[in-house]
Order: C-alpha cells, then sequence, then structure tokens
C-alpha cells in the first residue's frame, strides 16, 4: 500500500476517533453511549497498528506524529485516572484520613513533640524574662505582634478590607497555611526540612504567646487565637508527619528503590497533608469568621475548648468500625 | 517499559498493545512560562475578588468579607494548581497555552492525588531560592521531573495538536521531472522525500540561498545517480529546483498509482 492511498483510507477513521476522543476527554460523566465507548476501543488498536506501520515503512514524521499523539490521547483515556466522585471527598474526610492518621501515628506523635516542646518551653523562658524575645524574633515583629493585641479587633475592622490592616491579617493566614504546607513538602530533603520548620515555627509561637501575655495583652492574645489554633497547630503537627513520612521513605525504603518508595509512601503523605488542609481550612473559617468577635473572655474560651474537643475527638474516633 | 534517548527531549513508553508511544518532555524554558501565564492569572483572579468583596463590603459587613477574603486568599494560593491538573487533566491556563499537560510517567492522565502532591510539593522545589532545587532536579532527570513530579511518579510533555498537512499544492507549480535520467531505476526513499516536503514547506521563512543551500547538501547523493552529466550540471546550479521537480513527480506518480 502507498503512503497516499493509506492516508485516504484511514483519514476518516483517525477523524472519527478524534472526534470520540474529544468527548470522552472532557470532565464530567462519561458522555459516550455504549456502542461509541466500543467502537472508540476498536478504533484505537486500530491506531495502534497504524502507527506501527507508518513507523516500519517511515512514512514520513509529520503522520507518524499526528497519529502517536491520537494514540498517546487515547491511551491516557483507556488507561487514566478514574475522575474524582463527590462520595469520595466527603469518605476521606469522615474516615479515611482520620484512619490513616492513627495507623501513622508514631510519625504524628513525633512532629507533635518536635513542635509542642520547644514552644513550651520558649512559651515558660520568655513569660519569665520577656527580654529574651529578642533572640528569637526581631524588635520589629515584637512590636507589630503587640500592637495587633493592643487594641480591639473593632477598631482594626472599621478600616475595612483592601487596607493596610486586612492585608497584614491575610497575611498571617496565609503564612501559617504555608508553615504547615512547607512542613509536608521540605520532608522531601530526608525529613530534616520538616524537623527545621516543626522546631523554629514551635520556639517562634511560644516566643510570641510568652511575651505578649508578659506585656498584658494576654486576655486578648488568648481570646483571638485560642479557637483557630486548635485546627491551626493541629494542621500543622498533621502536616509535619506527613513531611516525616516523606522523609521516612527515603531514608528507610524497605525493600523498595528510593523513588518507588517515595512514589508508594508519597501517596500516604500527600492524604495526611491533605487532611492538614481541611483542618486549616476549617482553622482559616474560625480565623475569619469567629476569632475577631469582640465576647466576653469567658466565652471565647469556653468555645475554644469545645474546638479542641472536637478536634481531638475527630482525629481520634471518626472512621472507627463500630463495635 | 522505557526507553530515553540521552540528549533528547524525546522519550518512549510502550503500552500494553506493543506500540511504543514517543513522547516530547517539555524544558524549564517552557515551563517558567506557563509558571508565568499562571501566575498573572492568579493575581488576577485573586484582586478582582478582592474588589468586588470590597464592593459588596456595604452589604455583607467587614467581618464577612474579611473572613470569605481568607478563604479565598487561602484557595487560590494552594489550590489553583491541583484544582485545574485535576480538572483539565493535567492543564492549567498557563499550560494549556503553551500547550504543555501533565501527565504519570506511565503515559496516561493524572488523579486528583499527583496533581495535588505535586502542586504541595512546590515549597520543596522553592528551596534554597525560587525553584533552584526544583531546577536542578529537572536537569539531573532523564525526564526532567522537579520534585514535585519525582514524588508524585509525573512529568510534563509538550502537546502540539499536529495538522495533517495536505497542502503541497505549491509543488504543481515546478515542471514534472524525467524520472528515467537516473540510474538504475533510481527512486528517491519516502525518508527523503519528507526531508523535500519539510524544505518545502519551509522554503518562505528562509533567504533563497539558504534554501538552496540546505537543498544541496540533500540533492548531492541523488544528483550523483543522474546518468546526464548535462542534467548533473544544472541540477547543481539550482539544487532546490531540481529537488522540488523531483517531489512533485514523485507525489503525483503515487497519487496516480492510488488512484
Amino acid at each position: 500500500m502507498k503512503k497516499v492511498s493509506f492516508l485516504r483510507e484511514r483519514k476518516p477513521v483517525w477523524e472519527r476517533f478524534d472526534s470520540l476522543l474529544g468527548r470522552a476527554e472532557s470532565p464530567g460523566p462519561s458522555k459516550l453511549s455504549q456502542d461509541e465507548v466500543s467502537e472508540l476501543s476498536e478504533l484505537f488498536r486500530g491506531l495502534c497498528y497504524d502507527l506501527a506501520q507508518i513507523r516500519s515503512r517511515e512514512w514520513g514524521s509529520s503522520i507518524e506524529r499526528y497519529v502517536n499523539d491520537l494514540v498517546i490521547r487515547g491511551h491516557s483515556v483507556f488507561y487514566g485516572a478514574q475522575p474524582l466522585k463527590r462520595g469520595q471527598i466527603v469518605g476521606f474526610f469522615a474516615r479515611e484520613f482520620p484512619r490513616l492518621l492513627r495507623k501513622n501515628h508514631t510519625f504524628f506523635w513525633a512532629a507533635a513533640a518536635l513542635f509542642v516542646i520547644p514552644m513550651a518551653v520558649s512559651w515558660t523562658v520568655v513569660a519569665s524574662d520577656p527580654s529574651l524575645a529578642h533572640r528569637v524574633l526581631p524588635g520589629s515583629v515584637l512590636y507589630t505582634m503587640e500592637q495587633m493585641y493592643s487594641q480591639d479587633f473593632d477598631a482594626l475592622d472599621e478600616e475595612g478590607i483592601g487596607r493596610q490592616d486586612a492585608a497584614m491579617a491575610g497575611f498571617y493566614v496565609r503564612h501559617n497555611t504555608s508553615i504547615a504546607f512547607q512542613c509536608f513538602a521540605l520532608g522531601f530533603f530526608i525529613g530534616l526540612g520538616t524537623v527545621y520548620v516543626l522546631l523554629s515555627n514551635g520556639i517562634q509561637l511560644g516566643t510570641i504567646a510568652g511575651y505578649i501575655i508578659a506585656q498584658g495583652h494576654g486576655e486578648r492574645f488568648l481570646g483571638f487565637v485560642a479557637s483557630h489554633s486548635s485546627f491551626e497547630l493541629t494542621a500543622i503537627m498533621v502536616a509535619g508527619s506527613a513531611g516525616l513520612v516523606l522523609g521516612h521513605s527515603i531514608v528507610a525504603p524497605g525493600n523498595l528503590a528510593r523513588v518507588e518508595s517515595l512514589r508508594v509512601r508519597g501517596l500516604v503523605a500527600v492524604q495526611l497533608a491533605l487532611g492538614a488542609a481541611g483542618l486549616l481550612f476549617i482553622a482559616a473559617m474560625i480565623e475569619g469568621f469567629w476569632s475577631p468577635q469582640s465576647l466576653p473572655f469567658s466565652v471565647k474560651v469556653s468555645a475554644a475548648a469545645l474546638f479542641w474537643i472536637a478536634v481531638i475527638s475527630y482525629l481520634s474516633l471518626a472512621g472507627r468500625a463500630r463495635s | 517499559m522505557q526507553t530515553f534517548e540521552p540528549l533528547s527531549n524525546r522519550i518512549y513508553l510502550e503500552t500494553p498493545e506493543n506500540v511504543r508511544l514517543a513522547f516530547r518532555l517539555a524544558g524549564p524554558g517552557t515551563r517558567l512560562g506557563a509558571y508565568g501565564i499562571d501566575l498573572v492569572v492568579r493575581f488576577t483572579i485573586f484582586y478582582a475578588i478582592a474588589y468586588a468583596l470590597s464592593l459588596l463590603q456595604p452589604v455583607t459587613g467587614s467581618g464577612l468579607s474579611t473572613g470569605v477574603f481568607f478563604v479565598l486568599a487561602f484557595l487560590l494560593e494552594w489550590g489553583y494548581g491541583a484544582f485545574f491538573e485535576t480538572w483539565w487533566n493535567g492543564q492549567t491556563p498557563g499550560k494549556r497555552a503553551l500547550g504543555l499537560r501533565v501527565i504519570k510517567t506511565e503515559g496516561y492522565g493524572i488523579g486528583f492525588y499527583e496533581a495535588m502532591l505535586r502542586n504541595l510539593l512546590r515549597a520543596a522545589d522553592f528551596v534554597p531560592f525560587f525553584y533552584a532545587a526544583g531546577f536542578i532536579a529537572a536537569v539531573a532527570t532523564p525526564r526532567m521531573q522537579r520534585i514535585g513530579d519525582i514524588v508524585a511518579g509525573t512529568m510534563v510533555v509538550r502537546e502540539k495538536r499536529p495538522e495533517l498537512k495536505g497542502e503541497l499544492a505549491g509543488v504543481f507549480e515546478y515542471e514534472a521531472f524525467p524520472m528515467s535520467e537516473f540510474e538504475h531505476r533510481y527512486r528517491p526513499s519516502e525518508k527523503t522525500l519528507e526531508a523535500i516536503e519539510m524544505l518545502f514547506r519551509r522554503r518562505g521563512e528562509l533567504a533563497p540561498a539558504r534554501v538552496d543551500e540546505i537543498a544541496s547538501v540533500l540533492a548531492e547523493p541523488m544528483i550523483q545517480r543522474l546518468a546526464n552529466a548535462e542534467r548533473q550540471r544544472r541540477a547543481l546550479e539550482m539544487p532546490s529546483e531540481f529537488l522540488f521537480r523531483v517531489l512533485r513527480t514523485a507525489r503525483i506518480a503515487s497519487t496516480a498509482e492510488a488512484a
């Protein structure tokens, strides 16, 4: 068969395949009828044969590339990942994520220790001697923090969005989520990045808390952070455990090659990080809607206790089999 | 099974149908370009929403709009890449504009977890400044993967949708070439004709002298097969015209055979 007659015969087939593919590729549920699906798979086999023939007869790179790319798209449709369903998302947060975290509890407790212990130490040390805070953080940061908590939030609110204060507040939210995700991602560097982020943030947060309370703004500070810190600090520890899982997969790959081990346990790590993202999302909601409210300190503390109970019972109980 | 060619952006992959597929990897430059476009898109969305919220503030009150603003900032910062790469099967607006796509190293489309993984790991690629670690990883791995790609098992490929071109109409302006002039019934191979076709398509973009220069390289072995010394001399003088005449004759002959 000559190239030209081959082209004349097969081109309509390729175009048909292309149009069916276009519909199969569009997101959402499959838009092909049953007959069209079987037609597509038959055409796909035909195209694979065409590609082999074009190569063996050396019929030129432009038609080879054309058919090659069609086969790639077909390959992707037949072997690609299943689209995500809404039920899976609910199931993930309701059951799978807490289960996965409990299964990897060693990593969680390690991350928690790396974060909470330095925070507690720096908190107590700075509370007893506030001048030590300047060894950890530059004076400008401490000054800004103190300014933030030395006035009521209603005063800040009047400035409105899009101005300096809202931009700063937005910066802090993004800053916290960045810390959590850095905690996860830097685990790639054999876990050391995660350890560093957990330690340094534990020390910094402890310092800020100790310093502001020592300056006499304790009630306002705790009233603001107590609620959202439940989800935010937990999220950082969860993200930290995700990072440690990632690092551990490189350090101790077991029977797998390191790259393979990374890919297998990276899947576990990303699900933990995704859970952390969910927690951070809730934290951001609380920080945006609830924390700035001017309410009596007692109300705020009780609410914070409820939030803490909620996050702890969610992570320890959700997804357990009923017995 | 995969094979690599050293110093090439091609990567070959064998499918269950026993077909070898060729993928063209995207280099750091194009990927940086796509990143830049995405950055602009992201900032545009961000400021559009911030502006809309500032207009709505008298209606909704500042507490609510501040909250919405927080949530949106968080989602845009961390969800943009993962959302688009899941929804658009491995493409973000920037990648789509430049014809790039993220796929699994096994050659098929990525799922949600891969999209999430490779986008969250940007933080590792960013170390110590602006994607330095990612760049080193991409240069050091045969599939040009940054750290996020290594962990997610993905690679970024160029996806130019090539068109089948039948536009060789211009070749009919040339006279047919008497193929019997070649010794031993010589006929140029399909590969050679392909090369001539490519030169023919690009002749408008190149200076005529340059076209002849390239043509002479291609034409020389063919000219040596001409029996007639006079024809050889004339073909050497105008190698591009010689090639295009041969192309026309070969293509018409094969069309006639097909019909």
